[in-house]
């Protein structure tokens, strides 16, 4: 395991310990279940898939916000389409994760505690198969009267630009650009 | 029947038994880990140490490089709520923040499994993730 990986955590940790008496640490929100969904959809083929383990963790002091994927925990409803994208075009046994590390913009800390619905910005770098891109997207974050909050953005990614090849034989099986829907249900940390 | 139609004959019974073999393939849900053989017998802390302290090992031997089912045991952290029809078991481990996360269908989870149980269970280990690091095993089912 990478060392980022161990520290991060810790990281998390001291910042629950000291949550309660710095404004900071009570402006970081995470999730676990986060949950991605993408689809590709050609008039020969509508390919999709669904990973509810997706982890987050969102800063809205800073706007600093990242996420974590685990590819070979994509599910598809027909074993095939699992197999041939984890061996023939994730290579998930080389490229086991996807990542997110970027900005959320359109949102102050101090809106995250009042209820409403905000139009935000997202930006920063989506590393998939080991190549890293820059990325900009829409969002919403809803907050409910309970305090619960939502965020959620769709963008679309092009496979050939995460160096991800698709054979000749199967390109129109594909779409060009594979929609991504994003949803972080994010708890206060 | 002459040599010719014994051949149109078998290129067509062929044919059939092909097309039908790619329908279904083509058709296959994925199995859950009730149809695989454990390759592995561990406990939910065992399971979670190993990828804390080598991932690239523990990935070679509990995820594998095709699908794999392992058997665990451990103590229920949490039941979480349901999403889309399924429901997350979270297991102790030495970690406060990370656990085993245990992905069922939504009737596949026992109704008695509470907080503090210690349950078995089979589930295929997709690996442990960035951030918090949760292990994280999908279609799981309950082991008597």
């Amino acid at each position: 395991m990478k060392i980022q990986n161990i520290l991060l955590p810790a990281a998390f940790l001291v910042a629950l310990g000291s949550s309660s008496t710095t404004a900071a640490a009570q402006d970081r929100y995470m999730t676990r279940t986060g949950h991605i969904a993408f689809h590709s959809a050609t008039s020969v083929e509508r390919i999709e898939a669904d990973n509810h383990k997706v982890t987050s963790v969102w800063d809205a002091t800073s706007g600093a916000i990242e996420f974590a994927v685990l590819i070979k925990a994509f599910e598809f409803e027909k074993a095939l389409m699992q197999e041939h994208f984890n061996e023939n075009y994730m290579e998930s046994n080389t490229f086991p994760k996807a990542a997110f590390k970027g900005k959320l913009t359109g949102i102050t800390a101090e809106q995250v505690k009042q209820p409403g619905r905000y139009d935000v910005i997202v930006e920063g770098e989506l590393t998939i198969h080991g190549v890293t891109k820059p990325m900009k997207s829409k969002g919403t974050v809803v907050v409910d009267a309970s305090g619960a909050v939502k965020a959620s953005s769709a963008f679309a990614v092009k496979p050939e630009d995460h160096g991800i090849k698709i054979p000749g034989m199967v390109r129109k099986n594909i779409a060009e650009e594979i929609q991504v829907q994003v949803s972080l249900d994010y708890q206060k940390m | 029947m002459g040599t010719r139609t014994k051949i149109i004959l078998g290129v067509a019974l062929a044919a059939v038994v092909g097309g039908l073999y790619g329908l279904s393939e083509f058709n296959r849900e994925p199995e859950t880990a009730a149809q695989k053989k454990a390759v592995e017998i561990v406990s939910a802390t065992e399971l979670h140490d190993a990828f804390l302290s080598d991932e690239t090992a523990a990935n070679a031997r509990y995820v594998g490089t095709s699908e794999q089912a392992i058997r665990f045991t451990g103590i229920v952290r949490s039941v979480e709520e349901p999403y889309g029809g399924k429901v997350s078991v979270v297991l102790e481990t030495a970690d406060a923040l990370a656990g085993i996360v245990c992905e069922f269908e939504e009737s596949a989870v026992p109704a008695a499994w509470k907080v503090g149980d210690r349950v078995s269970l089979k589930g295929i280990c997709t690996g442990v993730n960035d951030l918090i690091p949760d292990v994280i095993l999908v279609r799981c089912v309950a082991v008597e």
